[in-house]
């Protein structure tokens, strides 16, 4: 706990480059009414992790899992080759999406330095957006008729502008926070082309998952939980691992910027590697725990048909809400630690936190 | 509804955060409560907020990129034709908007993954920051101390 040289994935900050760190670190003082706390904690440190593979048997279970998958693929294929055809247009469907893709692509480029620039008022703007939207709902929902829906939506809006008004003054430090990150993720432009590698995975995996599901739904519907599981681990293990691979870099850039500040630097590469050995156990091992509320969350949907369950279904599908959006937010925070400090348990976090 | 559900969800996870170290289970407890009094709530909202934003500038991209898919479409009737729609430029609009909002959403979460990882550095690491990126790291401390005037900020 007394550590005090920063290390960022594995590699510890000069100690000369220490005596440097001499200004006083950020801490706000005396909240009048804590007499005890803060004796031996000093400051708010996490701890390096020895480089070692971690929650193993979750990355064997995944790889298991796709290997499954890819044996189940060509007898998918040939089930389904009879009702290919038809589609001769895909040419012209490429270039459409070519071209949208290229301008997107452009665009959010561009809105990078937009934002910089304007980070304060679109924080502004957001909330006004926020509450606008809300009451655009309400409105929508009384002209529609559902005086039900239209309080909620009412309700909504009135809690959305007391939340802008009791954050108002936070709006500086959202935007220097939202800044800051922009400028480092302007330094390691590469990150994004990571980003748009794992898009592309996702889409050609969920291309492959269609196909696979329909032939085996066809012959075994009772498989419905394990494919839906499937889907949602395979997406949350990407996007997870993007994340770790983000914050690792982003660690790397605040404390060693030589290292993270360009378009292909070292850090991403880095990073990438890490996540996707090392710490693929802990990514893999906290996405199965959101896949599994998420894929019942999709079985409880399914149940939506049945008249007679209609509320039963709403309970549930709202209780398993909540507990998917614990799980993401706690895996959110989890996960930057993974990526900064290189490779920490994620089964022991979860065990302390449930307690 | 969204800002109560936030709430809800917000509330544990700074005794989450702390539980990674190693520390004590109790000890993380009560050095969290510190953390908590201390940069909490502060950590919690400024994501959101800076979460709101990328939010509405996917919105925004998504919607002038469905412009663009409008534009296309109606300029080559053909590209639709075989899908059967009777409106094509509405199904560009709506087909080149979704493709506008999965672009930018992937490559705002990287701005999204970095803002928290913000929230974590600056916590954890202010020194760090001050000697590596001076300018910076002025304008966040100011920015905090704008927030919280009657703290005493080093």
């Amino acid at each position: 706990m007394n550590n005090n040289v920063p290390v960022v994935q594995g590699f510890a900050i000069s100690q000369q480059n220490q005596n440097q760190m001499s200004p006083a670190p950020l801490v706000v003082q005396d909240y009048g009414d804590n007499g005890d706390n803060g004796d031996n904690f000093s400051g708010y440190k996490g701890e390096p992790q020895p480089k070692k593979f971690n929650d193993v048997f979750f990355s064997v279970l995944f790889f298991a899992h796709l290997i499954a998958l890819a044996c189940v693929l060509p007898a998918s294929l040939n089930a389904q080759g009879d009702n290919g055809g038809g589609d001769g247009n895909i040419g012209s469907i490429v270039y459409f999406v070519s071209v949208c893709g290229v301008f997107a692509t452009g665009l959010s480029t561009v809105s990078l330095g937009f934002m910089m620039r304007y980070a304060n008022q679109l924080v502004k703007l957001a909330l006004y957006f926020q509450i606008a939207t809300s009451l655009a709902m309400a409105i929508l929902m009384l002209m529609a008729g559902s005086i039900m829906m239209a309080a909620f939506c009412g309700l909504s809006f009135f809690i959305s502008i007391c939340y802008a008004y009791a954050v108002w003054a936070r709006i500086p430090f959202a935007a220097a926070n939202l800044n800051t990150a922009l400028i480092a993720v302007r330094a390691n432009l590469g990150l994004t082309l990571i980003a748009y590698i794992c898009l592309f995975v996702g889409f050609a995996f969920s291309i492959a998952w269609v196909t696979i599901s329909n032939a085996v739904l066809n012959t075994y519907p009772g498989m419905a939980f394990l494919l839906f599981l499937s889907y949602y681990w395979t997406h949350q293990v990407l996007s997870n691992t993007m994340h770790v691979t983000s914050a690792g870099v982003i660690g790397t850039w605040w404390f060693a910027p030589i290292e993270a500040s360009s378009f292909c630097s070292q850090a991403i590469g880095d990073s990438f590697r890490r996540a996707s050995t090392y710490s693929f156990g802990s990514i893999c091992f906290g996405s199965l725990i959101v896949a599994i509320v998420q894929a019942l969350r999709q079985m409880n949907h399914q149940m939506r048909g049945n008249d007679d369950a209609r509320i039963l279904v709403c309970i549930i599908d709202c209780i398993l809400g909540c507990i998917e959006g614990i799980i993401e937010y706690f895996n959110k925070w989890a996960y930057i630690y993974v990526g900064l400090y290189g490779t920490s348990r994620y089964f022991m976090w979860f065990v302390a936190a449930m307690k | 509804m969204v800002v109560i559900s936030h709430l809800v969800i917000y509330l544990p996870i700074p005794i989450i955060i702390h539980t990674r170290t190693g520390y004590n289970y109790l000890d993380a407890g009560r050095n969290v409560i510190t953390l908590f009094r201390n940069k909490g709530w502060t950590s919690i909202i400024s994501d959101n907020l800076a979460d709101n934003v990328l939010f509405m500038v996917s919105m925004m991209i998504g919607l002038l990129t469905g412009f663009v898919g409008y534009l296309v479409a109606s300029l080559d009737q053909n590209i639709f034709a075989d899908f059967g729609f009777e409106s094509p430029g509405g199904v560009g609009f709506m087909f080149g908007g979704l493709v506008g909002l999965v672009l930018s959403s992937i490559l705002l979460s990287v701005v999204a993954s970095a803002v928290s990882t913000v929230i974590v550095c600056f916590a954890e690491s202010p020194a760090e920051f001050e000697v590596n990126h001076p300018q910076l790291s002025m304008d966040m401390r100011s920015a905090w101390r704008s927030a919280w005037p009657e703290l005493q900020v080093d």
